[in-house]
This record gives structure tokens, C-alpha cells and sequence, in this order.
């Protein structure tokens, strides 16, 4: 822990300077992780489905109708990539639990995640109402707020992933904390192995990696219906 | 989930979102003001304009998404 709460570096790429560290790592994990289940889930469709695919059905329906209620009937095709997002981001905050370092722990994710949304909301944007109009927006409701508008809307992604790497790290942290007072304290009352770090740390887990975690998954992917959605119409 | 948790769900992540969607604007602008003051050698003169662009940013960002998703519910 000499380099503070921020992730490590397990290799870097050999004949550059350029680190990888474990969030790349744990990244690559957890998709290694999802793309083999995606693998196996799709495998073999039945036509009448039992088993895993009752459950892979269930899950996209969910996710289609979700996207449907939140953004509209018309915008249901953004389904697969709003599943996409809040499959990984679950997966990506509950790593925790494994004793993995949750990739989202660090900004590059979750910065990188909120540009996905700011362009997205642009884009689709200008594609739905034209550049002029979509230009023309940020002269309303006078044109003297053109610098305001363009600050407000700036501000979109560094909220989206400050308010997510926000929540996990802080969580890190204080795991982190509790895990090495844990151990001093089983160490100081003489027993010779951490005994105390057992159970006692379970309800914060619960509290920080899976209430905050799926929560925070669920508001970034709803953040992200909102914003687009408002922004097509 | 039906509509009517949806939508609570919806305007709860609205509403946590509000506050930090006024204080970045404002972090933001104090960064740039005080960032523009030391390049320049200004004395506090960007830093209270960015201050008071920041304000009205953070201002503008909760305005327009309460109007727009007010809207979107009629």
C-alpha cells in the first residue's frame, strides 16, 4: 500500500513506457467473464427455452422493456448498449466482493464511460433535430448565455463518472481501512492470525459493494437513458 | 417494474444527480479562473468572472433538465 488506494501496475507494454495496470487487468477479467457467458447462454436455443436460456430471456425482455418505459417506444434500439453498460458496470462494481480491485475504482473508467454518453447525447442529437437546430440550442433562451450553455453542458461527463468513481473508491477506501485496523487489532490482542478480519467486515461489504454498487450501476445507466432521450426530443 | 416505480427510480437518479450537477460547474470555473489568474498574472479578475459563469452554469444545468424531463412527462 505504499503508492496510496490507486491501482498498480502489472506490467508495462514491452519496448514502450506505457503502464497497465490492474484496472486494465480486471477489466479484461470481467470480460473474459461476460463474453463467455454470453457464449454459453447463446450456444443452444431451443425453441422452447429451459434452463439457462429461460433465464438470458428473461434478462433481455427486462432490459428491452426498461429502455422502452424509461426512453420510449421509438428509442428502444439504444436496449443492447444501455444492457451493455449496466451488465459490466454491475459486474465492474461488485468486483469487489472477489477481492479484485473494481476497474471503476479508478476515473480512466468511468470518465471514459461518461464520454460514451456526452457523445452519444450530441450525436444523436444532431442527428434527430439537424445541426442548425441542434446549434441553435445553445443560444437559447438569448444568445448572451452562449458560454453558460456550453460550460453546463461540459459539466455532463465530469459529474456522470465523478459521481460513480466517487461512490466505489470511497468504498475502496474504507474496506481498505477496515481490513488493516482489522488485522492490527487481531495482531495487538495476540492472535497470530487475523482472525477479527472474518465476518466483521460483511455488512459494510454489503452496504458498499452491493447497495452502492448496483445502485450506482442502475443511476448511471438511467442517467444516460434521461440525458439521450431528452436530448432526441 | 411497473411504470410507476420506473418512474421514481427515474426521478430519484434525477434528484441525487442535481447537486453534483450544480457544484462541477462552479469546481470547474474556480480551476479555470484561478488557472487563467496565474498564467496571466491577473489579480483575481478570471477567477471571479469564471466564478460567476460557473454559478449560472450550475444554475442553468438544473433548470433545464427539471423543464426538459417536466416536459417529457406530459
Amino acid at each position: 500500500m505504499e503508492g496510496g488506494f490507486g491501482p498498480e501496475i502489472i506490467f508495462t507494454i514491452p519496448g514502450t513506457d506505457i503502464p497497465v495496470t490492474e484496472t486494465v487487468t480486471n477489466t479484461w477479467i470481467i470480460m473474459a467473464i461476460l463474453i463467455l457467458f454470453s457464449f454459453l447462454a447463446t450456444r443452444k436455443f431451443a425453441h422452447k427455452p429451459k434452463g439457462l436460456q429461460n433465464f438470458v430471456e428473461l434478462l433481455v425482455d427486462g432490459i428491452y422493456k426498461f429502455t422502452a418505459q424509461t426512453m420510449g417506444e421509438d428509442k428502444v434500439a439504444f436496449a443492447p448498449y444501455i444492457g451493455t453498460l449496466m451488465i459490466y458496470l454491475i459486474f465492474a462494481n461488485l468486483a469487489g466482493l472477489f477481492a479484485i480491485r473494481p476497474p471503476t475504482a479508478d476515473l480512466n473508467t468511468t470518465m471514459g464511460l461518461a464520454l460514451i454518453t456526452f457523445f452519444m447525447i450530441h450525436f444523436f442529437a444532431i442527428k434527430r433535430k439537424g445541426v442548425g437546430t441542434y446549434l441553435k440550442g445553445f443560444l437559447d433562451p438569448f444568445p448572451a448565455l452562449l458560454v453558460i450553455n456550453i460550460i453546463g453542458e461540459l459539466a455532463t461527463p465530469i459529474s456522470l463518472s465523478f459521481r460513480l468513481f466517487g461512490n466505489i473508491v470511497g468504498g475502496l477506501i474504507i474496506m481498505n481501512l477496515l481490513y488493516g485496523g482489522l488485522a492490527a487489532l487481531s495482531g495487538s490482542i495476540g492472535l497470530p492470525i487475523p482472525i477479527l478480519q472474518a465476518a466483521i467486515p460483511a455488512p459494510l461489504h454489503i452496504y458498499f459493494d452491493v447497495f452502492a454498487g448496483v445502485l450506482q450501476s442502475f443511476i448511471f445507466a438511467m442517467l444516460t437513458m434521461v440525458f439521450v432521450s431528452i436530448a432526441m426530443d | 417494474m411497473t411504470k410507476n416505480n420506473l418512474n421514481i427510480f427515474k426521478n430519484l437518479s434525477l434528484l441525487s444527480y442535481i447537486g453534483i450537477m450544480m457544484i462541477v460547474p462552479i469546481f470547474g470555473a474556480v480551476y479555470l479562473g484561478n488557472l487563467l489568474d496565474q498564467k496571466l498574472g491577473t489579480n483575481h479578475v478570471f477567477m471571479i468572472i469564471c466564478i460567476l459563469l460557473g454559478v449560472g452554469a450550475g444554475f442553468r444545468n438544473v433548470y433545464t433538465i427539471m423543464i426538459k424531463s417536466m416536459k417529457k412527462k406530459k
